[in-house]
């Protein structure tokens, strides 16, 4: 177990290194920053739509129908975070999962790593580990954002926190199976194709075959 | 030039040896077959309902005041232009990923420049080639809904309704080219490839998913099924009036929208096929003077990746001087 924690460990270190991880990353938390803002900002104006249009109707002498926004949940404003978790959040974690299961063969260290005295289980599972509290960190980040966005434009409730969290952790469910989809691909693959330096005027690419 | 098209017909040769392709042509023809298939279904059952209406008020000893649904051929391929939006991009990504990788992979790449082809040919060789290869996909598209229409509804397209069918399939070609120009500028300026084919996803959800997806969730007319305005019985002035109070809130609204090449791509698309109903009375003529804007768009937008593709080959250190 140890050892799991210290490729987790390792695996964690690189992926905060990794520009495309921040890249998507970055997205993904300004989407789930500016999802309330818009859910909001669009309730908002339809709901003043709605009483422009009732004022006009009742100039014009009709009864205007009753608001089909009257019953909107407090959360309706958040309802975008669904499609952005399910487009942007399961990219991120493919990503993940393929960054971290393609990283030491890229290196050609699995053979070194396996002439120590390390178990596949250690290995995979420290993997695994690494991927999950990415996830994790991921998704608190997001509830924090959310419910404080939430919060702030609806007034705290427990109950609200409580269906976020729900939310949240059925994400992180849904992610983690893409994350380790993501690991699972890398680890089969047959080849990886890396370029590197080879003197100051010319790049070349490399074929780094790993059986 | 002509080493360009040996180069093209290189590419072309080999995309269509590849069972990834096939099956991404399978793919669009049995979705433009399902998707004119559903859409008849719905027309049907249209007509259906209002013949049973029309029975009822009858029966009831009413006039019967309203319109029959009208066929317009065209309007059923709401859904061929849906998918082609999705996965038109990203066929146009992959085949601009694997025409770089592939030459990455083997480095073939240094070898072709070690014989006397410039980067130029290289360029406009890959793009050539693929661009056939798009090109014959969307021959394949227009067969399929030529056929469903005469298959499934009986139904004949008539000389206009041809014409238009034609210029959708060129601006789908080149929406898809200019996604393909995107992925092999990336594959050719990362050093990792793969980080080029996620960034390129990244780039296509933004712009291909989100920010439609944002500028619908700001529509107040699509808040309810079946609309906003209709739910009030509003008719289009009425809306126009309410509307206009809100301009800047509209402003925003389009201006995201525009963001989105995907929007640009929809709008033509959808003018063409009179999706948007005010455009099934208008000639090709005033269809074009209403979205040539977004048609300057998509087209500026391929230029300008075949211009970003030339200049990152010429400026890329990997393949030596030429």
């Amino acid at each position: 177990m140890n050892k799991s924690i210290t490729i987790a460990n390792n695996e964690l270190k690189y992926l905060f290194r990794e520009r495309t991880f921040f890249l998507i990353l970055g997205i993904f938390i300004i989407m789930t920053l500016i999802s309330t803002y818009i859910g909001w900002s669009s309730q908002h104006t339809i709901e003043q739509i709605y009483a422009a249009t009732a004022k006009q109707l009742l100039s014009e002498g009709i009864t205007p129908p009753t608001s089909p926004f009257a019953n909107i949940p407090p959360l309706n404003i958040v309802k975008n975070m669904i499609i952005y978790v399910v487009l942007i959040g399961s990219l991120l974690a493919i990503t993940i999962g393929h960054v971290i299961g393609v990283r030491d063969r890229k290196a050609g260290v699995v053979r070194i790593l396996f002439s120590k005295p390390l178990k596949k289980e250690n290995f995979f599972l420290g993997k695994v580990l690494a991927i999950l509290l990415v996830i994790l960190m991921v998704m608190t980040a997001s509830i924090a954002i959310s419910s404080f966005s939430v919060f702030l434009l609806s007034g705290f409730s427990f109950t609200l926190l409580m269906k976020i969290l729900e939310f949240y952790s059925i994400s992180f469910i849904y992610l983690s199976g893409f994350a380790l989809l993501g690991l699972g691909s890398a680890l089969i693959e047959k080849k990886q194709c890396r370029c590197t330096p080879y003197s100051d005027n010319y790049v070349g690419c490399d074929n780094i075959c790993i059986a | 030039m002509n080493k360009s098209f040996i180069i093209a017909k290189k590419e072309y040769g080999d995309i269509l040896r590849s069972r990834v392709f096939i099956t991404v042509l399978l793919l669009l023809t049995v979705l433009t077959v399902i998707s004119i298939l559903v859409s008849t279904f719905v027309f049907k059952s249209q007509v259906s309902q209002y013949e049973a209406s029309l029975a009822t008020l009858k029966a009831l000893g009413k006039v019967p005041i309203i319109a029959p649904p009208e066929l317009f051929p065209l309007n059923l391929l709401r859904g061929v232009v849906g998918y082609l939006e999705i996965i038109g991009a990203i066929l146009g990504i992959l085949l601009g990923y694997l025409s770089i990788a592939k030459e990455r992979n083997t480095q073939t790449l240094k070898l072709l420049l070690s014989r006397p082809v410039t980067k130029y040919d290289i360029v406009s060789g890959k793009i050539i080639g693929n661009l056939l290869f798009v090109s014959s996909v969307m021959v394949f598209v227009g067969a399929a809904i030529w056929l469903s229409f005469f298959g499934i509804g009986g139904i004949t397209l008539n000389m206009v309704e041809i014409i238009k069918l034609f210029i959708f399939q060129v601006i789908s070609v080149i929406y898809i080219m200019l996604f393909f120009t995107l992925s092999f500028f990336l594959s050719l300026q990362q050093k990792t490839i793969s980080n080029a084919l996620i960034i390129c996803f990244v780039i296509w959800l933004v712009f291909v998913r989100i920010l439609p997806h944002i500028g619908d969730t700001m529509d107040p007319d699509n808040q309810v099924p079946g609309g906003f305005f209709k739910s009030m019985n509003l008719n289009k002035a009425q809306e126009k009036q309410v509307m206009a109070k809100f301009s800047s809130y509209e402003n925003t609204r389009g201006f995201i929208e525009q963001l989105s090449v995907t929007k640009h791509y929809e709008r033509i698309s959808f003018a063409l096929f009179g999706i948007k109903k005010k455009y099934n009375g208008m000639s090709m003529s005033e269809i074009f003077n209403q979205q040539w804007s977004n048609l300057l768009w998509v087209i500026a937008l391929f230029i300008a990746g075949i211009i970003a593709d030339n200049v990152i080959l010429f400026r890329n250190k990997t393949l030596g001087g030429v």
